[in-house]
């Protein structure tokens, strides 16, 4: 219950000599939980996104020109050429993040609703899709599509699919895939949460299996705004998949830009900075369409009694259309990389099937002696593990204010920032930390923190943040808070109550959000690669440097084998939660 | 609001940690002197080793990447930077370092071979460690039985659509090669000419090394312009398992640019640091540090194919011989350039 402080700040003396008003100001903050969140989202976030950006205007505030304030590096930006990159980048996002909403849409219905005899397959695979690089993804649909590739070996004829596949429409395929996992896994954490009674209630009153589908999609939409939020941030932010697709349609990308300033001797921060901002643009766009959808509306129907789903008895036919339509995703998500994996690191010879190749494990058995995979891969670990915790401690805390009903400025700052850190290439992001932990007087104060394990720490968390919280608002977003205030009225401390009341009903998606969080540090590379302490490289630097030696083989080896430790670790967590964690605890998403 | 004594003592100890975690940093760091190498050479951690092993007042540190992330680290560092020494392929980036006085001048005179004394710079600025070649003609003698050696000859229709080269906006390597295809034909602007047909020949453009040789195994062109150091390793993969229909082999089509490899040590680090990158530098360019070149696997590192800058020195056993012709381009002229060429490259070879 909150108090009413006023009057013991009326008694203090003021600390200094600062003018009356703003000291008041001061007396007046206190040590929360909401300070410390805030604190570090203004530190880990924002103080580095924003110095980054600043560089556009005022070169010389981070040593980065002589200039104070100058226009001058929005030139490229406002050229043709780069107003039709952005343009392709925004029509990328619109349809990957449609198109991969719309299928994991499908996918969590049919997986937690439904008695389809596919969806042990999904299920047991789905962290194996969310780990799946996009490298490898994009080099399965090359080795597959490719002149002389495996189609055309096999005597297909399709040369009008590979023109296709090889520019916009491929690229926006391989980043539909690879945003389908956590799309899928935002909206089943949701659908999990949402009770049958809803589905029920239409079908009482006459309403077909459909409408009831449609209440349900309806009740999910602020999942599905975050799913398409979240995906749509990284496909405006993708740079990789694009360049490598389109070598032969010359499809420009806004992050062409971006990097081409990176890449320049000497380095040009200010006009990446300006193509950052014009990325940025485009997260405001989405943000928009978000509040314009959700405005005003509430979507809280998670509550103790909310009434565990039954199972959908599906016909034979619809079980055999709906296995088909699962194992034929599964073959393209999953499939594909899996493809570009073995002929990366299991095919000698030409490295593809067009003649006399042979399949082998040569490159995994000499990889366990490199140097870049056991101490990378142990500290990769140790990291993520560090990292999962912190991004999901703090997502917690964020989910919640995302999910306010109140309009709030201090939603709408965090739902900028959360998404601009998507949306802005990771090492645009590293740059904007060194710009912050490098500064002079920071070590002057004896802070050191650049170089450390700590801070890498700190950006990994800030790095997946955004993923992790949108993984949890779903969830946070469905909780009714009368429980949390009937526990603190029956006498119940804060924390307390959260656990009695609020973690049961988000102790799995918690435990998803970790896994998520844990998966996607390992093998991230651009913040691995600017802010790891010098002599402990990441594994995922460890790979760079495998591949940069022209040991393609043997750097695709260490991926899959850092790929198979990760499932690992999250197949341990799985059983230590089916195992002992309280029965309270497992309930929510449970079928009758 | 009234907080809980558990979350103050938990805000008090995070703050704590974030606090006192720099100063820990700082204090682990203090002896031997620690020394950060900024490298993107694939045989600079055997030198490390080497050189640690060799003494005991200074600990030099591996920070190894791609030489594009790193060279944004240093620009991002700015004015407080935290390398003492960078080590790289390509001469550009460390002219523009000298130029903008970053770099503290070797204080001794390596004993450069013939190649090294052309690659060094005059004020001895920077260090040569070895030198590669942008760029060789990587082609399938199984299908292409007269590979172009002239440049012109890039240009002729029998070569319509079986020639690749990587993107200098992303491989780093391929600026030199561009620079110095401008260098040979006597302006930027016969350079963009050239570029301009070569493209109206069916130049195929891809990312990196990487995926040029891959699209020549498969078959989809017959001869990538790639790295030298790059196009040795495939023929040596293809020596030790022949494949039927593949036949890698090397040429050079006119008059191919000289890539050094640069040491450069930072001018604005305490001196005792300085002190110890000099001695660094000194141990690499010594018979002790020279001959990693010859005693390390070139099948598992690439970067020993380079040709010794120093006297004395015995080059990797794969290292074929030098082109015939060849030229270097200077690199306080071509550097500077290298922003606006490769956004010309975007905008008019690499875009439709």
């Amino acid at each position: 219950m909150a108090l009413d402080t006023a009057p013991l700040v009326r008694d203090r003396v003021p600390f200094s000599s600062l003018p009356l008003t703003l000291a008041k100001k001061v007396n007046r903050i206190r040590i929360t939980p909401m300070f410390v969140f805030w604190t570090l989202i203004l530190f880990i976030l924002v103080i580095p996104i924003v110095l980054f950006l600043s560089v556009a205007f005022s070169p010389r505030l981070m040593s980065q020109g002589n200039q104070w304030f100058t226009f001058s590096s929005f030139k490229p930006v406002f050229s043709g050429a780069y107003g039709t990159a952005l343009m392709h980048s925004l029509t990328l996002g619109i349809v990957a993040s449609l198109g991969a909403t719309a299928i994991a849409l499908s996918m969590a219905w049919l997986v937690l609703r439904t008695d389809t005899p596919a969806r042990f397959l999904w299920n047991g695979t789905i962290f194996a899709l969310f780990l799946a690089p996009s490298y490898l993804i994009a080099l399965g649909w090359q080795r597959l599509f490719e002149q002389r590739g495996v189609l055309e070996i096999m005597g297909l004829h399709i040369e009008p699919i590979r023109n296709l596949l090889y520019g916009p429409v491929g690229i926006a395929l391989v980043l539909m895939v690879k945003g389908l996992p956590f799309a899928y896994l935002v909206i089943a954490n949701a659908m999990r949460g949402l009770g049958e009674e809803f589905e029920q209630a239409v079908r009482v009153h006459g309403g077909s299996r459909i409408a009831a589908f449609k209440i349900m999609a309806s009740l999910l939409t602020p999942s599905l705004f975050s799913a398409m939020a979240i995906v749509f941030a990284e496909a405006i932010s993708d740079f990789g998949v694009a360049s490598t697709l389109s070598s032969i349609g010359h499809f420009s990308v806004a992050t062409y830009q971006l990097y081409q300033g990176i890449n320049s001797i000497p380095v040009n921060f200010p006009v990446s900075a300006a193509t950052s901002i014009t990325l940025l643009s485009l997260v405001l766009l989405a943000i928009f369409a978000q509040n314009r959808a959700l405005r005003g509306r509430s979507f809280r129907t998670l509550s103790g009694r909310t009434r565990p789903a039954t199972l959908t008895r599906l016909s034979l036919f619809v079980k055999a259309s709906t296995s088909s339509y699962i194992v034929v995703l599964l073959l393209i998500t999953l499939g594909i990389p899996i493809f570009g994996a073995v002929s990366a690191s299991m095919l000698e010879g030409l490295g593809s099937l067009l003649s006399h190749y042979s399949i082998n494990f040569s490159n995994y058995t000499r990889v366990f002696h490199s140097r870049f995979l056991r101490n990378p891969l142990i500290y990769s670990t140790q990291m993520s593990l560090i990292t999962a915790t912190i991004a999901v401690a703090i997502a917690t805390i964020a989910s919640k204010v995302l999910t306010s009903i109140k309009p709030s400025k201090s939603k709408k700052f965090v739902d900028f920032f959360l998404l601009a850190a998507v949306a802005l290439p990771g090492i645009v992001f590293a740059i904007g930390y060194i710009f912050t932990y490098n500064l002079r007087f920071i070590n002057d104060l004896g802070l050191h923190l650049y170089g450390t394990s700590f801070l890498l720490a700190l950006a990994y968390s800030a790095n997946a943040l955004p993923s992790t919280s949108r993984s949890l608002v779903g969830n946070m977003g469905q909780i009714q808070e009368s429980m949390m205030d009937a526990a603190r009225v029956h006498g119940s401390k804060p924390l307390r109550a959260w656990l009695d009341v609020t973690m049961p009903l988000i102790a799995r998606p918690l435990l998803i959000a970790w896994l998520l969080t844990f998966s996607g540090t390992l093998l991230e590379l651009p913040v691995s690669e600017l802010l790891y302490p010098p002599g402990s490289p990441p594994v995922a630097v460890g790979i760079e440097l495998s591949l940069a030696g022209f040991d393609y083989g043997g750097g695709t080896a260490i991926e899959i084998l850092s790929i198979l430790w990760a499932l690992v670790v999250v197949g341990i967590a799985f059983f230590i939660f089916n195992r002992f964690a309280p029965p309270g605890w497992k309930r929510l998403g449970r079928l009758r | 609001m009234r907080i809980s004594n558990i979350s103050k003592s938990l805000a008090c100890m995070a703050s704590l940690v974030f606090l006192t975690s720099g100063i820990i940093t700082q204090a682990a760091q203090a002896t031997p002197i620690s020394i950060n190498l900024y490298e993107a050479i694939g045989y600079a951690p055997d030198e490390i080793k080497a050189f640690n092993a060799s003494q005991s007042e200074y600990k030099v540190v591996d920070v190894g990447g791609s030489t594009g992330p790193l060279l944004a680290k240093v620009a991002a560092e700015g004015t407080n930077p935290q390398w003492s020494l960078f080590w790289a392929d390509g001469d550009t980036w460390a002219a523009a370092a000298d130029l903008s006085g970053q770099l503290a001048p070797l204080n001794f005179k390596p004993k450069y071979n013939l190649l090294g004394k052309r690659l060094a710079p005059k004020n001895n600025s920077f260090a040569i460690t070895g030198s590669t070649v942008m760029v060789a003609g990587l082609y399938n003698a199984a299908k292409m039985s007269k590979p172009p050696i002239a440049l012109k000859a890039l240009l002729r229709s029998e070569y319509k659509g079986q020639i690749g080269m990587n993107d200098p906006n992303i491989s780093g390597p391929t600026y030199p090669f561009i620079a110095g295809l401008m260098n040979q034909l006597g302006s930027e602007e016969a350079g963009k000419n050239f570029l301009l047909s070569f493209k109206a020949n069916g130049l195929v453009v891809n990312d990196k090394n990487g995926p040029t040789i891959h699209a020549l195994e498969i078959g989809q062109i017959n001869m990538g312009l790639v790295q030298n150091t790059a196009a040795i390793a495939e023929v040596i993969k293809f020596t030790a398992a022949p494949v039927d229909g593949f036949k890698p082999m090397i040429v050079y089509p006119g008059r191919p640019t000289l890539m050094p490899s640069s040491l450069a040590i930072d001018a604005k680090r305490p001196t005792a640091e300085i002190a110890g990158a000099q001695a660094f530098v000194k141990f690499v360019l010594s018979p002790a540090g020279q001959s990693i070149l010859a005693a390390t696997d070139a099948t598992k590192n690439s970067d020993v194919l380079c040709y010794p800058s120093i006297v004395g020195t015995t080059a990797n056993k794969y290292v074929p011989s030098m082109p015939t012709a060849y030229q270097i381009i200077n690199p306080y002229t071509w550097g500077p350039r290298q922003s606006a060429i490769s956004a010309w490259f975007t905008a008019n070879i690499r875009t439709k």
